[in-house]
C-alpha cells in the first residue's frame, strides 16, 4: 500500500539528475586535469630554479664560483653554509608563494568550470525536457501534440523524431478506434431507436389501426434483421481478428468457384456478367473465414456494380503466394480514398446499404493468414481487390472433396457486410 | 408548435414525424444536412430536432451554423453517442437540448415542450385566460373547471393564441406555427379552425377578430 507521506518524501529527496552527474563529472575531470598541470608546472618550475636560477647558477654565469675555486669559500666554510641558505630561503619562499597562488587559481577556476558545466549541461539536456513534457502532456484524449524538434540532426533530434514518428502512429490507431467504437454504436444503436420510436408510437394511440400495428411490425422486423446481420458481421470481423489457430489445407480457387455458384442468381439480376479464371491455389488457412473473405469480395463486386456491369475473378499463384483478383465496374472511385475503405464502417456513399464491414473482415481475415489485401481504383472506375496469401507446397494432393465437406457442415448463415 | 426533424435514417424520421403529428405539432422532415439547414433558416420552427451523424454536411455544423444564425429556433441534439464527452461538445455547438439513441417518445415530446416554452418570453407550463386553462404537455383543455374536446389544430390555434396574451396573431403566424410547409399559404384552414374552435369554447366568445390583422384572445 502507498503511504502519502512516503511517497511525498522520496520525491523531495535530490534525485541525481543527469544535469548533477554531467556537472560533477565536468568538475571532476577539471579538478583532477587541472591538478595534475599544476604538479607538472610546480614540479618543473622547481627544478628550472634549482638548476638554472639559483644564485650559484647565477654567480658561476659572472665567472664567480662561490663555493670552490681560488675566489670562493671552500665547502663547509660559514660563508659557503650562509650563501646555501640565503639560496634555499629565496628558493622556498618563492616556491611557497606560487603554490599558494596556484591552489588558489585551481580552486577559482574548478568553481567556474562548475558553473560552466551546469550551464552548458542544462543547456546540452532542454531537447530532453521538451520531449518529456511532451509526453507527460500527451494522453489518449489528446494525441495531436508534437514535439516538432529544432536544431542539428544529432541523437536527441533522432530520438524527438522517433518519438513524434510513434505518435504519429499512436494517433492514427487511437482515430480509427474511437471511430470504429462510435459507429458501431451509431450502428448498433440506430435500429433500436427506430424500434423503440415506432413501439412507443404505436402504443400512445390506443386507435391504432390494423393497418398501422402491421406496418409498425414490419418495421420492427426489418430492424431486428439489420441489428442481427450487423452483429453477425461484428463477431466475424472479431472472430477474423483473433487468430483460431486452426488451419487446414483449402483451394482458393474451389471456394471461389463455390461462391460464385452461390452468387450467380444474385449476379443475373442485376445482369452482371462474372468471367472466372480459376487456377489451383492452395494455401493454409480456416476455410470459413476465407470463404467469408471471398464472398465479401465477390458480394461488394455485386452490390457496388453498375446495371450490366462486369465481374472478374482470378486465382494464380506466383512465386509461393496465392493471389485472388477479383475486379468490379462501377463508379470511379477517388485512388486516394480507395485505401479507407478497408477501415470498418467506411462507406463511400452512406445511401447505399451495408455497414461498411466488408472489406474490413477482407483485410482482417487475409492478414491473421499471413497475407495481405491491396486496393486498386482503375481509372475507369470500379474497384480491384487483390489478396495474395501464402501457398502451400505444388506437392500438395488436391483433395477438394475436404473443401466441400467443410462447406456442408458449416452453417452458411455468416452474412456478407 | 412547429418541429423541423433532420435525420438521414428514413424509418426513424417518418416514425418521429407520425408520432409526434399526432401530439398536435406541425413537423417537417430533412434526411440530410444540407436540407435541413435549408429548411430551418427559412421556415420559422419552434425546435430542429438534429441527427448528429448526418451524411454531406454533418450535424455539428448544422447546429454550429444554426446557433450563429438569427434563428429563433431551439436545437435538440439526438444522437447514438451517449458519452459524457459527447453531450458535452453537443451542448458546447450550440445545441439547447441533448437526447441519446434509442430514446423513449414521451422523453423527446416532453423535452419537445420544455424548449418551445423557451423559444421567445419565457411560459408557464400551464397557460390561463380568464377561465380557460390549456396544458399542453397533458393536451387538456378545461373552462370553468370543465373539460373540452379540441382536435389537434385547434388545440394548437388556442395554444398559440393563449401563449401570446392578448396580443394580435396574424392568419401567417398561425399557419406558420400550427401547419407543416405541405399546406397551402392561401388556404383557409386557419379561419375555418378559428370557426370550429370558436363554437367549442361557447360563450361568452373569447377569441376576438381583429379585422385585417389577425386574432387575439379577449
Amino acid at each position: 500500500m502507498a503511504i502519502p507521506g512516503r511517497r511525498h518524501r522520496r520525491l523531495r529527496a535530490p534525485a541525481p539528475t543527469v544535469r548533477l552527474r554531467l556537472t560533477a563529472l565536468y568538475g571532476t575531470v577539471f579538478l583532477v586535469t587541472g591538478t595534475a598541470l599544476l604538479t607538472v608546472g610546480y614540479l618543473l618550475v622547481r627544478d628550472n630554479l634549482r638548476t638554472h636560477h639559483s644564485l650559484r647558477v647565477e654567480l658561476e654565469r659572472l665567472g664567480i664560483n662561490p663555493v670552490r675555486g681560488e675566489f670562493g669559500f671552500p665547502p663547509g666554510s660559514p660563508e659557503a653554509k650562509i650563501i646555501h641558505t640565503v639560496e634555499e630561503q629565496i628558493l622556498g619562499g618563492a616556491l611557497h608563494r606560487l603554490l599558494i597562488e596556484y591552489v588558489a587559481a585551481l580552486v577559482v577556476i574548478t568553481a567556474v568550470s562548475v558553473i560552466i558545466g551546469w550551464l552548458l549541461a542544462g543547456r546540452a539536456l532542454a531537447p530532453l525536457r521538451k520531449i518529456t513534457a511532451t509526453a507527460r502532456r500527451v494522453s489518449g484524449e489528446n494525441l495531436g501534440e508534437r514535439i516538432a524538434l529544432r536544431g542539428p540532426a544529432d541523437e536527441l533530434k533522432e530520438l524527438a523524431d522517433t518519438f513524434d514518428g510513434m505518435l504519429g502512429r499512436l494517433d492514427g490507431a487511437f482515430a480509427s478506434q474511437r471511430h470504429f467504437v462510435a459507429s458501431a454504436s451509431h450502428e448498433l444503436r440506430t435500429p433500436l431507436a427506430i424500434m423503440r420510436t415506432e413501439v412507443d408510437v404505436a402504443l400512445s394511440d390506443p386507435d391504432a389501426s390494423r393497418a398501422e400495428l402491421r406496418s409498425m411490425a414490419e418495421t420492427v422486423r426489418d430492424m431486428v434483421d439489420r441489428s442481427e446481420h450487423l452483429i453477425a458481421s461484428l463477431l466475424v470481423l472479431a472472430r477474423s481478428e483473433a487468430a483460431t489457430g486452426h488451419e487446414e489445407p483449402v483451394d482458393i480457387a474451389a471456394l471461389a468457384g463455390d461462391c460464385i455458384t452461390d452468387l450467380r442468381a444474385r449476379a443475373q439480376e442485376a445482369r452482371i456478367r462474372i468471367a472466372d479464371d480459376l487456377e489451383p491455389a492452395w494455401c493454409s488457412g480456416d476455410p470459413s473465414l476465407l470463404e467469408r473473405l471471398i464472398a465479401n469480395l465477390l458480394d461488394n463486386g455485386i452490390h457496388h456494380n453498375e446495371r450490366g456491369g462486369r465481374l472478374s475473378v482470378r486465382t494464380r499463384v506466383v512465386n509461393g503466394r496465392v493471389v485472388l483478383t477479383v475486379a468490379n465496374g462501377g463508379r470511379r472511385i477517388d485512388p486516394a480514398k480507395v485505401q479507407e475503405l478497408v477501415e470498418p464502417f467506411r462507406r463511400l456513399d452512406r445511401s447505399i446499404d451495408g455497414f461498411g464491414l466488408g472489406l474490413s473482415i477482407v483485410r482482417s481475415v487475409a492478414e491473421v493468414h499471413r497475407g495481405t489485401a491491396t486496393l486498386i481504383a482503375p481509372e475507369a472506375g470500379g474497384l480491384v481487390v487483390r489478396v495474395e496469401l501464402p501457398a502451400l507446397a505444388p506437392s500438395r494432393p488436391a483433395s477438394s472433396g475436404q473443401v466441400s465437406a467443410h462447406r456442408a457442415g458449416r452453417a452458411r448463415a455468416l452474412p456478407a457486410a | 408548435m412547429r418541429v423541423l426533424i433532420i435525420e438521414d435514417e428514413e424509418a426513424l424520421a417518418s416514425a418521429i414525424a407520425r408520432g409526434l403529428r399526432r401530439e398536435g405539432m406541425a413537423v417537417d422532415v430533412a434526411l440530410d444536412g444540407a436540407g435541413g439547414l435549408e429548411k430551418a433558416l427559412i421556415n420559422a420552427y419552434d425546435v430542429v430536432v438534429l441527427d448528429r451523424n448526418l451524411p454531406g454536411l454533418h450535424g455539428d455544423e448544422v447546429c454550429r451554423r444554426l446557433a450563429a444564425a438569427p434563428s429563433q429556433a431551439r436545437i435538440l441534439m439526438l444522437t447514438a453517442a451517449r458519452g459524457l464527452h459527447d453531450k458535452v461538445a453537443g451542448l458546447n455547438l450550440g445545441a439547447d437540448d441533448y437526447l441519446g439513441k434509442p430514446f423513449a417518445f414521451e422523453e423527446l415530446v416532453a423535452r419537445l415542450h420544455a424548449l418551445s416554452r423557451r423559444t421567445g418570453p419565457p411560459r408557464p407550463p400551464v397557460l390561463h385566460r380568464r377561465d380557460l386553462e390549456l396544458d399542453p404537455a397533458r393536451r387538456r383543455l378545461t373552462r370553468d373547471g370543465h373539460e373540452l374536446e379540441l382536435a389537434r389544430k385547434e388545440f394548437a390555434v388556442l395554444e398559440a393564441l393563449m401563449s401570446a396574451e392578448g396580443a394580435t396573431v396574424s392568419a401567417e403566424q398561425l399557419l406558420e406555427r400550427v401547419w407543416d410547409e405541405h399546406t397551402d399559404p392561401f388556404t383557409n384552414v386557419v379561419r375555418m379552425t378559428i370557426m370550429t374552435l370558436r363554437r367549442k369554447l361557447g360563450e361568452p366568445p373569447v377569441v376576438q377578430t381583429v379585422i385585417g390583422v389577425g386574432y387575439r384572445m379577449a
